[in-house]
């Protein structure tokens, strides 16, 4: 009982009554599941889909599961509208901007294990997912920091009725091999549930020429666990706990003091995360929510030299994050509903990149009210203030409207703002380079550390005054989203979302002043002003009960205000590559923000045979050319040269269900075994898999 | 439907029509333009190791001795990344320079004297420094490029004027240079103004 009364699980499921409705019973694919498609994340607490004015899409464990994909990052290079780049792992761009500025979540509590500003979603299994809610555009108003382009949330499984377990193992190509099991407990009163994954691959190698592999070796593991107790019809307690751990392995050559040596490069990575909280239930119409959310991130860089394993480079990192939180949840009548919370979120880091330990605490509110008017229109406003021990205040507003002509139409727009605050880096960050011997410092060192420096003499001369620019701010943006759902037929149905963010004060690095050995001092400043835009149609149809298909466009205009006003100054030149002349560069060569496709498109066809229990999935994932570099040297993406081609890659599953209790399914990726080993080295080429798939539960099995 | 097919496709001869017809039209005349003839030295070795500057005389479009550095022979000089003109501190000429910012082709007249620098020890005419003159620097790849858009206006040991501009640092101008390329090897085209006006077009 005292073990219970500090467990909780909250924010996401709406008490036990609709908790019950929305279980999925089974893990068959085949099996007819009404889903009642209710979304957590758009509102902080459930909302049927067709009632929230914003791009939101959902995958379930059912679409996973039938497609084969290995990890998190598979699951959302199929999403339509999204890519998932390469920069310090597998990170999710999401309406043109860059992994740094979509907030991914777990159960609603963040994932704070960045790198250069990247989730890698390479370390999230799958084999616990209920479903992925994606909610695009800003959502700041909500969730503060991060969640400019939008939010992913990972739902996991809740545990069925008696005891169930589910077991898969998963073998293939690159020797990856996965296995991953949940056991779950449920009666009246009690929940619980605990899932364990360990996955290695050993990695592959594109380009055999150098020693430093494509892929790393990469040994990891998850456990996670979700309990949750009813006191009452009132009360309930919950208690999350994530805990990973992974190894990745690489090695390298490069020479040091003109002597050619190997390395051998290790990357530690733990993540841990626990949250208690309790739930009151106080009538079928007020929730309140009060949960703690604890979680540590920390990092381990070492560089060993391959012979003597003497270190040569060695990176500790370690973030800790506590936030207890407070939402409150009331709907008046049916037309009407609010949702307003607070919390305080104190952080701490501990690194040998800076000089000591960094504190900073964020204190928030929110609120949102939702109401419907003439029955048809819905009108959502909301807003979220945060405080911050560095930038001070910075509200978040949101408004929103809906109206739905019919059961077969609704249109929506929204604005709002979103913000990404300086992380940890850009404010702390100490660092100089012993062998070339530049400096890079946060903006909160750069005074002491410049005038330091000025003091020894080491400084040349100042390029930009420090003071003059003053503190960092948090980056904005500033959304519009629109949208309309049009179900033609039964069987067809029809979206497109168009979106335009305008993001200000993007945080860049700059030199700041010369040293006396030629190099440079570099800090943190607020410069560019991007935008990006776009449009985005989806399509689905379901041929018949066993054949479905979809597709997906989106089209994508990027650009750097800066350079676009340099442009029509005639500011800007390039070099013609056979002549090297130089040209003024036109507005029409200009393509945008680098590592963005114009186009990119998806086509998906499913079939499930009912009577047979087999079934494929099939589907075609296309990314039109992106800019992967500058080469003329004006630091824009203007040249042909200056792009990796489009390409598309085919991506196949096969599942047979044997019984209820037992199906194999087996993979082919890439099938056409694209690769592209200069530009992009995530890309593995073809790769086999089977799985197998066991489920036990002992209601069903009577 | 057929009647849209049939409109679509009257549109699409109308604008083949149109299109074609411009093309029939007779260019107008150009007009006549006397201009400076272009030339380009390619591969001109600026090492080091030479122990000494590469002299060069535009006028004559050929290397100057070392034996006449101290004369008005010279026009400009190349040592690695820096380049000197035929003045102040650097010789006795009446030479002078200014990095604009501009392409080649469009500077067509020299600025104002102003603005024509001459070299005095600590500063040259023309800049050294990743970006303050007519290179960049870029630390990651080691690489040096000439920064497109800028022509050196460069005024002669004899007080004549010349546009410069530099294509290439490395050996044989690749397009995108790598670290094996061979450096200090200049390539660049200019055009010289024998009359002494500061027509250089």
């Amino acid at each position: 009982m005292k073990i219970f009364y500090c467990f909780t699980i909250l924010v996401f499921f709406c008490g036990l009554k609709f908790g019950a409705a929305q279980q999925v019973k089974s893990d068959s694919i085949y099996k007819k599941v009404e889903v009642h498609e209710v979304v957590v994340t758009a509102t902080r607490s459930e909302e049927k889909i067709e009632n929230i004015p914003a791009p939101v899409t959902i995958i379930t464990s059912k679409e996973i599961q039938s497609a084969g994909f290995n990890r998190l990052n598979d699951v959302l290079a199929e999403l339509n509208g999204a890519a998932v780049v390469d920069y310090f792992g597998r990170g999710l761009q999401m309406q043109g901007l860059d992994p740094a500025y979509t907030l991914i979540m777990i159960d609603n509590q963040p994932l704070i294990g960045r790198n250069g500003g990247t989730y890698d979603l390479s370390k999230i299994p799958l084999g616990n997912i209920e479903r992925i809610e994606v909610v695009k555009g800003p959502s700041s108003a909500l969730y503060g920091s991060e969640a400019l382009a939008g939010v992913v949330n990972i739902i996991t499984k809740k545990p069925e009725e008696g005891i169930t377990s589910s077991t898969a193992l998963n073998y293939g190509s690159n020797q990856t091999t996965e296995l991953s099991e949940n056991i779950g407990y449920s009666n009246k009163k009690f929940s619980t549930m605990i899932f364990g994954d360990g996955f290695y691959t050993s990695g592959y190698d594109l380009n055999k020429a150098t020693l430093y592999l494509s892929g790393g070796r990469n040994l990891n593991g998850t456990v996670q666990t979700k309990t949750n107790y009813s006191l009452n019809s009132k009360y309930s307690f919950s208690l999350d706990a994530r805990y990973y751990h992974e190894k990745v392995s690489n090695k390298d050559q490069f020479s040091e003091n003109n002597v050619l040596q190997i390395f051998d490069l290790t990357d530690y990575t733990t993540e841990f995360s626990i949250t208690p909280g309790i739930r009151a239930n106080f009538n079928n119409n007020t929730t309140l929510t009060l949960n703690n959310f604890f979680t540590i991130y920390d990092y381990h860089s070492i560089i060993n030299y391959a012979d003597e394993g003497a270190i040569y480079y060695d990176d500790k990192f370690r973030h800790y994050l506590n936030k207890p939180e407070i939402i409150f949840d009331k709907k008046i009548g049916s037309r009407y509903r609010v949702t307003s919370g607070a919390g305080y979120t104190s952080e701490k880091v501990v690194t040998t990149r800076y000089d000591n330990d960094k504190h900073l605490t964020t204190s928030f509110a929110f609120a949102e009210a939702q109401a419907t008017i003439l029955k048809k229109m819905l009108l959502v406003a909301g807003g979220r203030m945060d405080h911050s021990s560095v930038y001070g205040y910075h509200f978040s507003p949101k408004v929103a409207t809906q109206y739905t002509f019919s059961k077969k139409v609704r249109v929506f727009a929204s604005w709002g703002t979103g913000f990404k605050a300086p992380d940890f880096r850009q404010l702390y960050l100490n660092f100089t380079n012993s062998v070339v011997g530049y400096s890079v410092f946060g903006s909160e060192e750069l005074n002491a550390q410049l005038s330091l420096l000025q003091s020894e003499g080491m400084i040349a001369h100042v390029i930009t005054d420090p003071a003059a620019s003053g503190n960092l701010i948090p980056e904005n943006s500033n959304s519009y989203n629109a949208g309309a759902n049009v179900k033609v037929t039964e069987k067809l149905s029809c979206k497109v979302d168009v979106f335009r963010n305008d993001i200000s004060d993007l945080i860049e690095t700059q030199a700041i002043a010369q040293k006396t050995n030629g190099q440079y001092v570099y800090s943190y400043l607020n410069l560019d002003n991007v935008f990006t835009q776009g449009v985005q149609p989806d399509i689905s149809f379901a041929v018949n009960k066993n054949i479905s298909a979809s597709g997906g466009y989106q089209f994508l205009n990027t650009g750097d205000k800066q350079v676009i006003a340099d442009i029509k100054a005639r500011k800007i030149f390039a070099r013609d590559p056979i002549t090297s002349y130089s040209y003024k560069v036109s507005l029409d060569n200009y393509g945008g923000l680098f590592n963005r496709s114009a186009h990119s498109f998806n086509i998906k066809l499913q079939y499930l045979d009912q009577k047979y229990h087999w079934g494929f999935s099939l589907r075609y994932i296309y990314r039109g050319k992106y800019g992967f570099a500058d080469i003329n040297g004006n630091s824009i993406l203007d040249s042909p040269d200056e792009y990796v081609k489009g390409y598309g890659l085919i991506n196949f599953a096969t599942t047979k269900e044997f019984s209820k209790h037992f199906s194999v399914r087996a993979t082919v990726n890439n099938v056409g075994g694209y690769t592209d080993t200069e530009n992009i080295p995530s890309l593995s080429g073809r790769t086999y898999f089977v799985s197998l798939l066991l489920n036990f539960n002992n209601k069903n099995s009577k | 439907m057929n009647n849209i097919t049939k409109n679509l496709f009257l549109a699409a001869l109308t604008a083949i029509t149109i299109s074609s017809c411009k093309k029939d039209e007779t260019p107008a005349p150009e007009p006549v333009v006397t201009t400076l003839e272009q030339k380009t030295v390619s591969n001109l070795f600026a090492n080091d190791s030479l122990g000494h500057y590469t002299f060069y005389s535009l006028r004559e479009n050929t290397t100057v001795a070392l034996s006449d550095s101290a004369t008005t022979k010279w026009d400009i000089a190349f040592y690695s990344t820096k380049i000197l003109i035929n003045n102040g501190t650097s010789g006795p000429g009446s030479g002078g320079a200014a990095v604009v910012t501009q392409i080649f082709d469009e500077m067509i007249s020299a600025p104002a004297d102003s603005s024509i620098k001459t070299d005095n020890g600590t500063e040259l005419a023309i800049p050294g420094g990743s970006g303050n003159g007519w290179y960049n620097y870029d630390p990651a790849a080691f690489i040096i490029s000439p920064i497109a858009g800028r022509t050196i206006v460069v005024r002669t040991a004899d007080g004549k004027f010349a546009k410069i501009e530099i294509l290439s640092y490395y050996k044989n101008a690749p397009a995108t240079p790598t670290m094996t390329d061979v450096s200090r090897y200049y390539t660049f085209r200019y055009k010289f103004q024998a009359d002494g006006s500061k027509n250089l077009k």
